[in-house]
């Protein structure tokens, strides 16, 4: 018999370091392989942790009517300075987060589409208690256009604004009650 | 006609819009919750990326199925029919692009979710499940989406109002271990917004094998008149890199500083990856000026410190075990 340290120290020995490097480890949970799957396949080996950062949230949004202005040829609206848009960031650490809103076309029944290029949204001063906020508008909705961007404090943030929506309405159109979606996205990374 | 179209919108445009919900605020302005989304569980081997914390971040081989714990919350005073779906997203002009409604991608028809519609009562929230099952076909590559939560709007209104949050999936697929993350910084220029605001420039290129989120922040030392320091300015979010790709991201410092010369120390961060690079600048009057390089950046130190200790306890323990004869038994079993 001949020693050798590499086959029976070595691999125990390095994981137990990187382990004590890496600190107090959480409960770790193991996620089963669908029945019939054999344990060796990499399902059995993917192995996580609880993670405690908080949630991104918004508010649940009321729909908005857009009011026409004949002479200007466009129909507008804002929503409610009660119901405002709200973003609550209670996610851990140095977080950022955009809003992007994107358009569908307005249509009525027997009327040509009015494209969401024709639509316009401006989110007005946004503000927030934790981090910088900075907002401009999307002139033109129809591709995903950011309008609020949350640059991180540290800690939990509420971010407000009250938008603004216009829609252009093209000289084709007539008499109709159009309607659209718009939507908001929140991420962050 | 027009004039008659005038008159419809105004009257409140009734018809035609869905979304009602019973039970919807009032309309007195009083605080509202929020409908949120959270990531539940991250894996072991991310626990120092601080990004697998709040995005679904992973790297698997072909024929590996993950699932990933979410939790959806209504703290809002209003019953909710919240929609939880995954949906494309990609890096595009170097922003982490999502695309609009439920447009699918390659990884998107991977994702499935235990509950595709929860009904949440006010003040409740409920566990779902996310399995992705990465075909045994599947080709090597990074692909990206979002994890979405998404509340239509209540009440009548022209405008429907939809809002969604997100998490976003970065998922890297291929055989063997993660593709390395990494980047360089190549220089920093000191540059005047229009608005006359001092700026930093730095490029840097994505010099791994997956896409980076660009975070970080920038202080200014030893600057002109005695001053000592300025920042940290954070750096604006949302700077996405493709592998290969080199990018700009642009600091926008406070518009009372003087000129200069100061000295800059950037630090710029995606992931487990960290770099500083640091020069010295002096802001133009207007417009962009010189780039200055600065020089070779630092590895992660943290890696880099890992990597060391672990190296040297492994030989410490190599060595005292070969020369402990005590312990020598247990080795020779074999």
């Amino acid at each position: 018999m001949r020693f050798k340290p590499g086959r029976c120290l070595g691999v125990p020995a390095a994981g137990a370091t990187v382990v004590a490097l890496l600190g107090p480890v959480p409960a770790a949970r193991a996620v089963p392989c669908p029945s019939g799957q054999p344990p060796s396949t990499p399902c059995d080996t993917v192995v996580t942790f609880e993670v405690s950062s908080g949630a991104l949230g918004m508010t649940a949004p009321s729909n908005v009517t857009l009011a026409y202005n004949a002479p200007a040829r466009q129909a507008s609206g804002s929503w409610p300075a009660g119901d405002p848009v709200t973003v609550i960031d209670n996610r851990n650490g140095n977080l950022a987060w955009t809003c992007t809103v994107v358009s569908t076309p307005f249509t009525a029944t027997g009327q040509p589409n009015i494209p969401p290029s024709q639509a316009s949204y401006s989110p007005g001063t946004a503000s927030t208690n934790n981090g910088t906020v900075t907002s401009r508008d999307a002139n033109g909705m129809a591709t995903p256009t950011e309008v609020v961007e949350h640059d991180p404090g540290t800690g939990s943030s509420a971010t407000t604004w009250v938008p603004t929506m216009t829609v252009d309405v093209p000289l084709q159109n007539g008499a109709a009650t159009y309607t659209g979606t718009v939507t908001h996205s929140v991420t962050g990374g | 006609m027009v004039l008659l179209a005038a008159a419809t919108l105004v009257q409140g445009a009734v018809a035609g819009v869905g979304g009602a919900e019973p039970g919807r605020d009032g309309p007195s302005g009083e605080p509202k919750g929020v409908f949120s989304i959270r990531l539940l569980e991250a894996p072991l081997v991310r626990r120092d990326d601080p990004r697998a914390y709040t995005s679904i971040v992973d790297h698997l081989g072909p024929g590996t199925t993950i699932r990933r714990r979410v939790e959806v919350s209504n703290t809002t005073s209003r019953r909710l029919s919240i929609d939880l779906y995954a949906a494309a997203a990609s890096i595009e002009k170097r922003t982490f692009a999502y695309a609009t409604g439920r447009t699918p991608n390659e990884l998107t028809e991977w994702i499935s979710v235990d509950h595709p519609v929860l009904k949440l009562p006010p003040g409740s929230k409920k566990t779902a499940r996310v399995t992705i099952g990465v075909p045994p076909t599947a080709s090597r590559g990074e692909r990206y989406g979002v994890l979405w939560a998404e509340v239509a709007g209540a009440g009548t209104g022209t405008a429907k109002v939809i809002n969604r949050v997100g998490i976003r999936i970065y998922l890297d697929v291929g055989p063997g271990g993660e593709p390395p993350s990494a980047f360089e910084i190549l220089s920093l220029t000191p540059a005047r917004s229009p608005q006359g605001q001092p700026q930093i420039i730095a490029q840097l290129r994505n010099t791994g094998e997956r896409a980076l989120e660009m975070t970080g922040t920038l202080e200014l030392a030893d600057g002109p008149a005695g001053l000592q320091a300025a920042g940290p300015y954070p750096v604006p979010p949302g700077t996405s890199l493709l592998p290969g790709d080199t990018g700009g991201v642009t600091v926008t410092l406070d518009g009372r500083l003087p000129d200069g010369p100061w000295e800059a120390r950037l630090r710029l961060r995606s992931g487990r990856v960290e770099h500083t690079a640091t020069a010295t600048i002096t802001f133009p009057a207007a417009g962009v000026g010189k780039p200055v390089s600065v020089g070779t950046p630092r590895v992660a130190f943290s890696v880099v410190a890992a990597a060391v200790v672990a190296g040297l306890m492994l030989v410490f323990i190599v060595r005292r075990r070969a020369h402990a004869p005590g312990k020598r038994s247990n080795c020779l079993r074999e």
